[in-house]
């Protein structure tokens, strides 16, 4: 009992982190509509929060690329009629190059093949903008291990993603 | 990527915690022999980090995370620690202090920690402690109708109390909504909490000195509590004593500085003299002893009280002045501001509130508990042995809701749904206009449609009222909820409410063939109030920011939503558009992004409604990556749907629709709680691509299960449950199983014949369907009835030339040719192709079928000359708009091999049919058709080629095909019979 307690205590903390716009959701008032939450859905766990950040990752790095794909091909005056050209305008807009964004996501694929967890941790910091400490309680791993993880992300990306 | 990853990465790592110049010597030992291995851990080893230092940045500027933020500036950091206090977030800012949402780790709770102005106590040394002492005495304090304090200390120069957090608003703020139309009594409810507050303060000798409605907070739980007692003077006294080093204690000290150069004369009343200032307090709320510096007791506070209570009944505060000297001077007169005339106030009251306002601290009453106890005396409602204690429950912008009875006597909360609120959506004007507005229509189910909408709506608004009900009970009652849930319950329930309102008044005012149409889909999809109870979705539901005048302005963007969504649902999309749009540039300026996700997705959805494809992809495009910030799962998922059924069906890109649908895992989606109705909607349209990629199979799966969830969510009678029923009949009609298809139309058509009435011209599509599947089973007579069925219901609507009444009058003609009656067969062939033709053009493919239908009468009329022209068009046109094996390509082809068979050329009979019988037998369809193609070429075999063995082989084929349709074909077997007795026969 202690250790669902404490998972969703996590889960609230996390949820704080993340909805700073919510001012009136407290940890611990969460806590206790989960736990009668849980009482119902008994399959409530933490993975589900986890599914639903790496989702919402994956769905920002989604747009994101086809925005990307789509810039790029406006550029090069292509009629990729997969590619809808009028598609350029996010509400926010990556910073990055598209081309080297795209550089990144196919770097990302491959590496996910052998390293789900790496592609992961760079998809989470990456895409929806999540710290180290979140990135590790999404993940359910150690702290230690996305820094460990990170620094050879990074080495990777910076060695196949040049500028 | 290596192909041994992991080994890379496991020798980088080893080698990076080694000091530099070790590295390489290590990884040259550990990569012996591999010099791929090597250079894929130098590669690691080598790159600079630096140039991936945009991964920290975050794909977008970080600033964007949270709209909302920008609105709010922290002065201390959250996370920074007070004491033994983490802060949390500032909640707000007051003359005297800063109050920030604070966490006791000690005590594991959430305090409200008031960091009073380092200014204020600046250089205060042994005049703080004082400070201290008075707020330990009230921390001793423990009444439910005052804050508690739970701790007072010291940071650096400054002072800081540690009290109950109180969600809630002021009462300020509470009287400021509805001021005009609040009952009486549930204003002198409220005071009378306070008055208890301040009553119990007194027992104990503590004196407020600054009552005012911005110094009470209103719970979401309904309590009264009284804060910052004692504060006003002690901030006072310090900040005097350090101009004039008068003992703080001394209770006779000639307090009031020349005030009259500090404040500006027309703020006078509404003046908060702040920490820089000379005085705390509010004068318009100052009873005249403590205007003049006198001394101050109990009765100052009675008389604050009364004022603030003068001030909620009437609009105006008692006294007035240009100065503090004015004001003086009209206190002393007795000048009474003159009350609200248009107040609904009972007479009763307003000599009760005056003795309280007497400029005499004697005149007064004796003590709060006298004053309470006249308020109490209320010979209205005492006769029904009700008192109010009125309280307001939700968000502070929620305005009331729920009104709580405290029975004077039962002492039991009774729970009431917002019975005025619920009335004036469905009120008797709104439901006569709305009966006005369908009768005025022209269509001839218009009548029956009111009254199936109305019936309708009654049932909603009841569902609405008990969800109302449950919601308050199941934390005043049952406590099985705590207030911050019911807040969300609450939200999300008025929610609903707007769009019932949103579609009562548009129902009520304006009533075209489209809103008619749609109008009982329209109440039928109304979100069931009963989620509200969920409270995934609840958590999930995006609460509204702190801010108060942004969380009005988005209350009203949310309504308008609403209004949206009404469009949509009626059909009005031009006018939704053009709303969102509006909408849109609204939410533009407060930058707020969970509602501009929400609108984003609706007017994707109504783009795409209106056939700008381009557009609508666009737009959801945007919506999903404004809801994945705002981290909302179920519009994340609705545009997602949308966003497939966009690219997937209306643009035939299936490679995009999978791509989205790659992300929208089935299994992620299930742990995610979707709820079962988006999930449905999830199965029915990913079953929807499938089978138009012809994967009829899985296809089949996914509807049966949209099916059984709908019925689940909206019960068996319901649209959407005929839709997905439909389809998964259409399943089985584009396999050629027709007699599995059929009774899915049947429940298709019986569900939509009982709710939207058997004349809506929803009913006509399974009309239309299980004519074609009668009379692809053969049974003609059948499938005339249905096909006149529907002609009857759309054509007095659509008129005679209409595109949709082409199909029926064209499957008429197909039933006519099979019967044989060609006279007939032709005149529906030629009457469809005119529809057609005049609406699309001739060269359309839907133009095809018709063309091809009179080729095959001439056929059948051996006018074969004709019907070699009249399929060679059909064929051309197909050949060029359908991918080679389409059924309709084979189709003409088969037909065409036909007519040239009986037209002795042998040879070019022989390439159409072949033709026709490879591509068959490369996409399973109708076996008949195959079957009959088989026959012809082994004819074109025979005459062609003279090659008998082929051509028996393929007959016996074609015989065996036509044995194992579902309808036996008797005639056609019987024609291979006799070709195969001769064919034996001529055998030399």
């Amino acid at each position: 009992m202690c250790l669902v307690y404490d998972e969703l205590r996590k889960v609230a903390s996390r949820l704080m982190a993340n909805q700073v716009s919510d001012h009136t959701l407290q940890p611990t008032a969460l806590v206790n509509e989960v736990s009668l939450c849980l009482m119902r859905h008994r399959d409530f766990t933490w993975e589900n929060r986890a599914s639903f950040f790496s989702f919402a990752a994956e769905a920002m790095r989604n747009v994101l690329v086809s925005h990307a794909r789509a810039k790029l091909a406006l550029k090069r005056g292509g009629q990729n009629r997969h590619i809808p050209v009028d598609l350029i305008d996010l509400p926010w807009e990556p910073e990055m190059e598209p081309a080297r964004l795209l550089d990144l996501d196919s770097l990302l694929r491959s590496l996910g093949e052998k390293d789900h967890r790496l592609a992961k941790i760079i998809e989470l910091r990456f895409f929806l903008g999540c710290t180290e400490d979140e990135t590790a309680q999404i993940l359910g791993v150690a702290r230690s291990t996305v820094q460990r993880e990170w620094r050879v992300g990074k080495r990777l990306v910076a060695a196949r993603v040049p500028p | 990527m290596p192909a041994d990853w992991q080994l890379v990465k496991e020798i980088f790592t080893q080698a990076f915690s080694l000091e530099v110049e070790k590295r390489k010597a290590f990884v040259e030992d550990k990569c012996r022999g591999d010099p791929e291995l090597r250079r894929d851990v130098d590669e690691l080893l080598s790159a600079d980090s630096r140039y991936a230092d945009f991964l920290e940045r975050g794909a977008v500027p970080v600033r964007h995370r949270f709209g909302v933020m920008d609105h709010i500036t922290p002065e201390i950091e959250a996370g920074a620690q007070i004491d033994r206090y983490v802060i949390v977030e500032k909640l707000g800012q007051g003359g005297m202090g800063v109050v920030y949402r604070a966490y006791d780790p000690k005590l594991d709770r959430l305090v409200a920690l008031k960091l009073l102005h380092g200014s204020v106590v600046r250089n205060q040394k042994g005049k703080a402690s004082w400070l201290r002492r008075e707020a330990q005495a009230l921390a001793k304090l423990s009444h439910p109708n005052v804050v508690s304090v739970f701790d007072v200390g010291e940071l650096d120069d400054r002072i800081f109390l540690a009290m109950e957090l109180v969600q809630g608003q002021t009462l300020k703020a509470w009287l400021s909504k509805r001021s005009k139309t609040r009952p009486y009594f549930e204003i002198v409810g409220m005071f009378l909490a306070a008055g208890e507050g301040l009553w119990a303060a007194h027992q104990v000798g503590l004196v407020h000195r600054d009552f005012k409605p911005s110094n009470v907070m209103v719970g979401d739980d309904g309590r009264v509590r009284v804060l910052d007692f004692g504060l006003a003077r002690s901030v006072r006294e310090l900040v005097q004593s350090d101009d004039t080093q008068i003992d703080p204690l001394s209770r006779n000290d000639k307090s009031i500085p020349d005030t009259d150069q500090q404040i500006p004369p027309r703020s006078l009343v509404s003046q908060s003299f702040s920490a820089t200032g000379e005085i705390a307090g509010t004068p318009g709320y100052m009873a005249l002893e403590q205007l003049r510096g006198g001394y101050v007791d109990a009765r100052s506070d009675q008389y604050s009280f009364c004022s603030a209570l003068y001030e909620a009944l009437y609009q105006v505060l008692p006294y007035e002045g240009e100065n503090i000297d004015d004001l003086i001077a009209n206190i002393e007169a007795r000048r009474v501001q003159e009350k609200c005339a248009d107040n609904k106030i009972p007479v009763w009251l307003h000599p009760v509130v005056l003795k309280g306002l007497d400029p005499d601290p004697d005149g007064r009453y004796l003590s709060m508990a006298k004053l309470l106890t006249a308020l109490r005396d209320d010979p209205v409602r005492k006769r029904r042995k009700r008192m109010a204690i009125g309280s307001l429950i939700g968000l502070v912008v929620l305005m009331t809701v729920f009104i709580i009875w405290l029975g004077a006597i039962a002492g039991g909360i009774e729970c009431a749904a917002p019975e005025s609120e619920l009335d004036t959506i469905w009120s008797r004007t709104i439901k006569r206009d709305m009966a006005k507005a369908f009768a005025a229509s022209d269509l001839w189910f218009s009548d029956d449609t009111y009254l199936r909408v109305s019936g309708h709506i009654d049932e909603y608004m009841s569902k609405l009222r008990l969800a109302y009900v449950q919601a308050c009970e199941d934390t005043h009652k049952y406590g099985r909820q705590s207030i911050q849930l019911l807040d969300r319950r609450i939200i999300c329930l008025r929610r609903k409410q707007y769009q019932l309102a949103a579609l009562t008044k548009q129902l009520s005012e304006q009533v075209d063939d489209r809103a008619v149409n749609n109008a009982i889909k329209a109440v039928l999809d109304l979100p069931d109030p009963g989620r509200c109870r969920d409270v995934e979705v609840l958590v999930e539901d995006t609460l509204l920011p702190v801010d108060p005048t942004l969380q009005e302005r988005i209350e009203k963007l949310d309504a308008m939503l609403e209004k949206v969504e009404v469009h949509i649902k009626l059909g009005t999309y031009p006018e939704g558009l053009q709303a969102s749009e509006y909408l849109l540039v609204q939410i533009e300026n407060i930058d707020y992004p969970p509602l501009k996700a929400g609108a984003l997705y609706l007017k994707g959805t109504l783009q795409e409604k209106m056939g700008d494809y381009q557009s609508a992809e666009k737009t959801l495009r945007q919506a999903i990556q404004v809801a994945a910030f705002c981290k909302n799962v179920t519009l994340l998922t609705r545009a997602s749907l949308r966003l497939v059924w966009t690219i997937g069906i209306r643009k035939r890109d299936f490679d995009g629709a999978f791509e989205v649908l790659r992300v929208l895992d089935e299994k992620l989606l299930a742990w995610l709680h979707t709820p079962v109705d988006l999930m449905a909607d999830y199965h029915h349209h990913r079953a929807t691509l499938l089978a138009v990629e012809g994967r009829f199979d899985e296809a089949g799966v996914l509807f049966r299960q949209a099916v059984a969830e709908r019925r689940q969510v909206l019960g068996d009678d319901h649209p959407a449950v005929a839709i997905s029923l439909n389809s998964l009949g259409n399943i089985f009609s584009e396999q050629g199983k027709y007699s599995q298809a059929k009774p899915y139309y049947e429940q298709a058509l019986m569900i939509l014949e009982k709710v939207l009435g058997p004349k809506h011209p929803d009913v006509t599509q399974p009309l239309n369907n299980l004519g074609s599947v009668s009379y692809n089973l053969g049974d003609n007579q059948t499938a005339l009835r249905f096909y006149r069925r529907s002609l009857k219901i759309s054509e007095p609507v659509l008129g005679s030339d209409h595109l949709k009444i082409a199909l029926p009058v064209y499957c008429m003609g197909e039933c006519f040719l099979a019967q044989k009656k060609y006279k007939e067969a032709e005149r529906m062939f030629a009457r469809a192709l005119k529809i057609v033709q005049s609406t699309l053009g001739s060269e359309h493919p839907d133009s095809t079928r018709p063309l091809h239908g009179l080729g095959m009468v001439s056929f059948e009329r051996k006018k074969y000359p004709l019907a070699r022209d009249l399929l060679q068009k059909a064929l051309s046109i197909r050949e060029k708009l359908l991918p080679p094996g389409h059924p309709l390509v084979t189709e003409a082809l088969s037909g065409l091999g036909k007519t040239y068979l009986m037209m002795q050329l042998h040879r070019k009979a022989y390439k159409f049919l072949k033709r026709a019988v490879v591509l068959q037998e490369k996409t399973p369809g109708d076996v008949r058709k195959l079957a009959d193609s088989r026959f012809a070429l082994a004819q074109a075999i025979l005459k062609a080629h003279g090659d008998r063995k082929k051509a028996r082989d393929l007959a016996l084929l074609a015989r065996e095909g036509f044995e194992s349709a579902k309808s036996i074909s008797i005639h056609d077997i019987a024609q291979i019979d006799v070709w195969l007795d001769n064919l034996t026969r001529e055998t030399p």
